[in-house]
């Protein structure tokens, strides 16, 4: 190679060096010292894992969910649901020349298998093959397939179904629906050919639909009929125009939208702590490079000094920093993927809890992942490499000199900052007003504020710097005059560090107080609404209390009454609702707390009114005096909303209806839970033994309401638990930001050190003085991280958890937590600088007065 | 920077996310390499006996009519058969097939708290041909016979599948029809009135017509040889008065092939002195075994006299090459039937009139020439030739 070839544009002056032998040394340089490329590289690729972990675990999730929802029917452009009759059916057939096929769904429990539930999915066979001609969506082959109408409870299930079940071909699994049992016997097995289609058919009875018609009791009724139609309105509406009232037709795409929305929230809350992860991993990736960039001064100044370019140490430092993306990068993608299972299983454990079985065992490593990972990687250290670069362009050749300009210049940026700080902050209130509802602009804006507020934090760490300056003197004298001073004079390091600290610390602090506020309310909820002492409820699909069920635990010593309820499904024109129709009596009525409620909402609540829960009323855009409206065979019924209250047991929201109402409109008699008020005095505990022996049905669950209570709040923890995992990972990436960035600040202080070990400074005032540095930095940070902490756990609370959810709360501040965080700043700062102090303390003053 | 340094890193950053893909063993999601549908739905499974609890046709018993126009539910399988050539004004050349195929996939209808509980499934293929046009179509649906989607009735007589349907009630003569059948498809329809100008001729002894040597491999088989029909054919817009003769088949059994054979050759043919010919042959997979043949000779009364096997001779003059399989179908046979001094050509109108949907056959309108006695024999027909 050539010397032209290493002048870059070529308006520099090319020296004597060929790139080859620079690059040859400057391998060397890195060789040298392999720990700090490994810091590095670590550094990097723990900003990439985080970003990876969180994408992996989301796509993942998603994928075996829409795989679940749509294993069955990927054929299908459209699907009418709100339970399509046989008839309906029969008319479509007639009636139009679209591919069509009706499908009978419905979930059962596996009697002999600790009662865990399993889907019925019932085909017409030959309409199956008739749909799928040319689709790879095939449980067996056809010849096989016509067994399930030869044989009548004849079932195919995939061999990892039979695995998992201890049964082989042939073998026959009980099942109960409601009161029902039911024997299927497997006939033959569904062949997938991916591990997807194969999770998705878990637990899966593929069955002909006259049988799970029979097994999940719904004679001439559908779950939905599944079309392919061409495109154009035209047909859709000619489509339409056939479907009685009650049902609709959706698009397929529309239909994963609204199924997938169901997760959506759960998922952007998942993606705005990767989000914050990221913004410290960002912080890191700048700092690293910074430091790099410092390790190589001398090599630069040696090879400017003799008469290397400019572009040619840019093109070196840039490969170098392309070399530690790469690597981090790959690391990132490891870690990351692995961490990705951890986290799959707590997400998998939130949306069972929160939502519907999913089997989420599959980690899936996209394209998009890989690209983004290596885009983070190698882009932001290259990006992140450019202040540095242009710090060591401007190096020129001057042996022992320290460069002080950064302190300065970050001086000088002040207004820099505020203009910034005001700009991010003013956006991103904009924002916020702007889109009220937007759950994605809703993060836009919560970083853009949080980022702002980082904006301001160089400078308010200097101001405290000062304040612990006077405060260390007092302490530690002249070792802490030294320390704060030092802490001072590297300020645009040190504010590096402490910001990255701060955003761990400050999400700590928000996610902290959310969960506890949440919490809070959920368990307050809960002891208000739990107002009977003992209840009674069906856990199985289609099950129900029996009227003489009802006596008997009315018959119970000690109670002073009964009430009922069913909980069910609605359908109205703006599709299915929850709704719980309960005669709970007046004094349970008061557990309900309202956030805005008609006057007098007893007695309307009695006459016809329904009550909707908060995260209904958002979601559905309703509130006091609105209507909600339900189909009843060709009528809709019309109800009032008399209140809106707070609820935290669902995010899709529920109506509430006195059971007389319900029975007298929707003539349904059916009862799924029974609460027990017991005399005053009564034992819980034996009321709950007495209901238990009074109860015959199958898949009934007896429980007090402390115990339902507790239940409730495990599923609370459980569901959060992912979230504290992703805020031990922001903390993690943040402490080795910090290691780094006060290595950093202590090389570039070397020349001080030197001269105050030379001085005589024994190794132990200079290891306590760089903890006292660590620990002023960690202290600033902790204490600035609060107001961000606070803010943030504000905007959790009123932006996202509003806007995914529909949820509102109390925001509570638990002065436990805010303690902790700053403790936790200050012992990851000292944890942090131990490294970094004893490195220094130990090196010989010879050694470093050799090179003043 | 240099080429070579370029090229250096970038071989660099493809090998290391290679080595990453690898080390996750990641793959694309992978596409379609699911088993593809196996095409024959009813089709193959049509003509296998899976299930003994069926009766076979093992002895000879009294056909009655109307009652054996509809289902025999104790026999596995069972079809109506409607084929025919027509003309409009102009002597434009039609053939039409129009079936309905019912397989029971059990013995019993399961005990079920449903609608759909049917053990029946039914298969209707429609075609026409276009001589002029040398254009054929061909159509199939298929349904449960649940929902009355699909279904038989003896009295008034429907065999219907969704909306394809021949209905119609009894006529004078025994056993004798007058029918509508009416299908539609995208690219033709067609609705058509046939009258029975014969009575049912019993194929074999007495409607128990035998398909090899073992017995039970034998169906109940009777035809209405000649059916006076007249309607509409619709093609590809084009709406065609027509009229013309059809032939109607109805056939049950539960097993029919011995292992060894392989498929058939059917011939009904409709004299111009109005006699009309139905000859057979099962072919063995072996060739050098001697086919199983039948034959019937229907006067212009519709009396039906046998012919004895041994006095057929079936032999192919030249063969057709389907465009789907490769196949080699004789689209041209020469009939020689030595004990009623009969020579016959039989030669197809188009030669492309293989069905290729649930199960792939060859349906299609013949003409026919030849002598008998110095006389010359003129005619149409349908052959069907399947196990090519």
């Amino acid at each position: 190679m050539t010397n032209s070839a290493c002048c870059g544009p070529g308006k520099l002056k090319c020296a004597n060096l060929s790139l080859k032998t620079v690059l040859l040394a400057w391998v060397r340089e890195v060789v040298r010292a392999p720990l700090q490329s490994t810091l590095s590289v670590l550094g990097v690729a723990l900003g990439v894992t985080a970003v990876v972990a969180v994408n992996i675990t989301n796509h993942s999730a998603r994928e075996s969910f829409l795989a679940a929802s749509n294993a069955l029917a990927e054929s299908a452009t459209h699907s009418i649901a709100g339970q399509p009759s046989d008839q309906l059916y029969r008319e479509l057939r007639l009636k139009t020349k679209y591919p069509i096929q009706p499908i009978v769904q419905g979930r059962v429990r596996l009697s002999d298998i600790n009662d865990s539930s399993a889907t019925v999915y019932g085909i017409d066979p030959i309409a199956y093959y008739r749909f799928n001609i040319g689709s790879n969506a095939t449980p067996s082959s056809s010849e096989e397939i016509n067994q399930l109408m030869a044989e009548a409870f004849s079932t195919f299930a995939t061999a990892d179904s039979l695995d998992q079940l201890d049964v082989k071909l042939g073998d026959s699994i009980k099942l109960r629906y409601g009161r029902k049992n039911h024997e299927l016997r497997i006939t033959g097995l569904i062949e997938t050919s991916t591990p997807l289609q194969e999770q998705s058919f878990r637990l899966l009875f593929l069955t002909d639909i006259a049988t799970a018609q029979t097994i999940l009791g719904m004679r001439g009724q559908l779950s939905s009929i599944q079309l392919q139609l061409p495109p154009g309105d035209i047909v859709l509406q000619e489509i339409e125009d056939l479907l009685p009232q009650g049902t609709h037709l959706e698009g397929r795409l529309n239909r994963q939208h609204s199924l997938t929305s169901i997760t959506d929230a759960f998922q952007t809350n998942l993606t705005a702590m990767s989000l914050l992860a990221l913004l410290v991993a960002i912080f890191l990736i700048y700092n690293t490079m910074a430091f790099l960039v410092m390790r190589r001064r001398p090599t630069i100044e040696i090879l400017r000094a003799l008469g290397f370019s400019r572009s040619g140490i840019t093109l070196c430092l840039t490969l170098e920093a392309a070399a530690i993306g790469l690597a981090a990068s790959i690391t990132g993608i490891l870690i990351g993927s692995q961490l990705a299972k951890l986290l799959l299983v707590l997400v998998e454990r939130s949306i069972n809890n929160l939502y519907f079985p999913i089997e989420a065992d599959i980690t899936i490593l996209t394209p998009t992942v890989i690209f983004l990972a290596v885009c983070l990687g190698i882009g932001s250290t290259i990006l992140a490499a450019l202040p540095a670069l242009r710090e060591a362009q401007n190096l020129m050749p001057s042996f022992g000199t320290e460069f002080r300009h950064l302190p300065s210049s970050a001086r000088k940026r002040v207004f820099v900052f505020l203009i910034s700080c005001s700009g991010f902050v003013g956006v991103g209130v904009l924002l916020m007003r702007l889109y009220p509802t937007s759950i994605a602009l809703g993060f836009v804006s919560i970083n853009l504020i949080v980022i702002g507020y980082f904006c301001l934090v160089p400078l308010l760490s200097q101001a405290l710097g000062r304040v612990f300056r006077v405060v260390s003197k007092q302490i530690f004298g002249l070792r802490g005059v030294l320390s704060s001073r030092a802490l001072s004079m590297s300020g645009g390091r040190s504010s590096i560090a402490i910001c990255a600290l701060c955003v761990a610390i400050s999400a700590t602090v928000g996610v902290g107080v959310m969960i506890s506020s949440f919490r809070t309310a959920v368990d307050d909820w809960l002891s208000d609404r739990l107002r009977a002492d003992v209840y009674v409820s069906t856990q199985d699909y289609g099950g129900q209390l029996s009227g003489i069920e009802i006596n008997r635990l009315r018959m119970i010593r000690g109670v002073e009454s009964v009430g009922v309820a069913k909980w069910d499904w609605l359908q109205g024109p703006d599709g299915r609702s929850r709704i719980f129709a309960v005669d709970y009596g007046e004094r349970a009525f008061d557990g309900y707390r309202f956030k805005v409620n008609a006057a007098d909402v007893w007695n309307r609540f009695q006459g016809g009114g329904v009550i909707i829960s908060e995260p209904y009323a958002w979601k559905r855009k309703l509130s006091l005096g609105d209507t909600v409206e339900f189909f009843r065979d060709d009528a809709v019924i019309e109800m009032p909303v008399v209140g809106v209250f707070y609820d935290y047991s669902s995010d899709r929201g529920v109506v509430v209806i006195h059971r007389d109402v319900y029975v007298s409109n929707f003539n349904d008699y059916e009862i799924t839970t029974a609460a027990l008020f017991g005399d005053p005095g009564t034992n819980k505990q034996t009321l709950e033994h007495e209901a238990n022996q009074a109860i015959t049905s199958p898949g009934v669950t007896v429980w007090t309401a402390g115990g339902m209570h507790g239940a409730a709040m495990e599923i609370f923890d459980q569901t959060f638990a992912i979230t504290a995992v992703l805020r031990s990972l922001a903390v993690i990436v943040a402490i080795i930001a910090v290691v780094s960035i006060l290595a950093m600040i202590q090389i570039d202080r070397g020349r001080e050190l030197r001269i105050q070990k030379a001085v005589g400074f024994t190794s132990r005032e200079i290891w306590t003085s760089a903890s006292i540095e660590a620990g002023v930095m960690g202290m600033i940070a902790g204490v600035l991280s609060l107001p961000v902490g606070l803010l943030l756990s504000w905007l959790l609370i009123w932006v996202v958890n509003q806007r995914s959810y529909g949820w509102t709360m109390q925001m509570l501040i638990d002065g436990t937590i805010l303690i902790e965080a700053v403790l936790l700043a200050i012992i990851a700062a000292l944890l942090a600088g131990i490294v970094p102090a004893w490195w220094l303390a130990n090196r010989a003053p010879k050694q470093d007065l050799q090179a003043e | 920077m240099g080429t070579k340094t370029t090229l250096g890193i970038a071989t660099f950053v493809v090998l290391s996310t290679g080595v990453v893909v690898w080390l996750m063993n990641w793959s694309p999601k992978l596409e379609d390499s699911g088993e593809q549908f196996q095409k024959p739905v009813l089709g193959n499974v049509l003509l296998e006996s899976s299930d003994s609890h069926f009766e076979s046709v093992t002895k000879s018993r009294l056909l009655e009519f109307p009652q054996d126009h509809g289902s025999h539910p104790e026999f596995q399988t069972e079809w109506w058969y409607f084929t025919g050539n027509l003309k409009n004004n102009e002597g434009r050349q039609f053939g039409y097939q129009f079936t309905v195929f019912r397989r029971a996939l059990s013995r019993d209808s399961p005990n079920l708290d449903s609608d759909w509980a049917t053990s029946q499934a039914y298969l209707a293929h429609a075609g026409v041909t276009d001589v002029q046009s040398k254009r054929y179509f061909a159509d199939e649906i298929y349904s449960l016979g649940a929902l009355n989607l699909a279904g038989v009735r003896a009295e008034p007589f429907s065999v219907w599948v969704e909306n394809w349907i021949a209905e119609g009630s009894a006529g004078q003569c025994a056993g004798c029809l007058t029918l509508s059948i009416k299908s539609e498809s995208d690219d033709f329809s067609f609705s058509l009135h046939l009258d029975s100008a014969k009575p049912a001729v019993l194929h074999g002894e007495r409607g128990v017509s035998r398909k090899s040597t073992i017995p039970g491999n034998a169906s109940y088989y009777y035809s209405l040889s000649r059916l006076r029909t007249s309607g509409t054919l619709t093609i590809q817009g084009e709406s065609i008065t027509v009229s013309g003769d059809s032939w109607m088949d109805h056939e049950w059994f539960s097993s029919v092939l011995d292992e060894g054979q392989s498929g058939w050759d059917w011939f009904s043919l409709q004299l111009d002195d109005r006699r009309e010919m139905m000859l057979f042959q099962v072919r063995n997979h072996d060739p050098t075994v001697e086919t199983f043949k039948y034959g019937v000779v229907v006067d212009q009364r519709g009396q039906s006299e046998l012919i004895p096997p041994d006095q057929i001779t079936l032999i192919p003059a030249r063969v057709w090459k389907s465009n789907h399989n490769q196949s080699e179908y004789p689209v041209h046979w020469k009939i020689e039937i030595p004990s009623h001094n009969i020579r016959l050509d039989v030669e197809s109108l188009i030669d492309a009139q293989e069905r290729d949907d649930s199960f792939r056959y060859w349906e299609g309108a013949v003409r026919v020439s030849g002598m008998q006695s110095n006389q010359p024999i003129t005619g149409l027909g349908y052959l069907e030739m399947t196990g090519y």
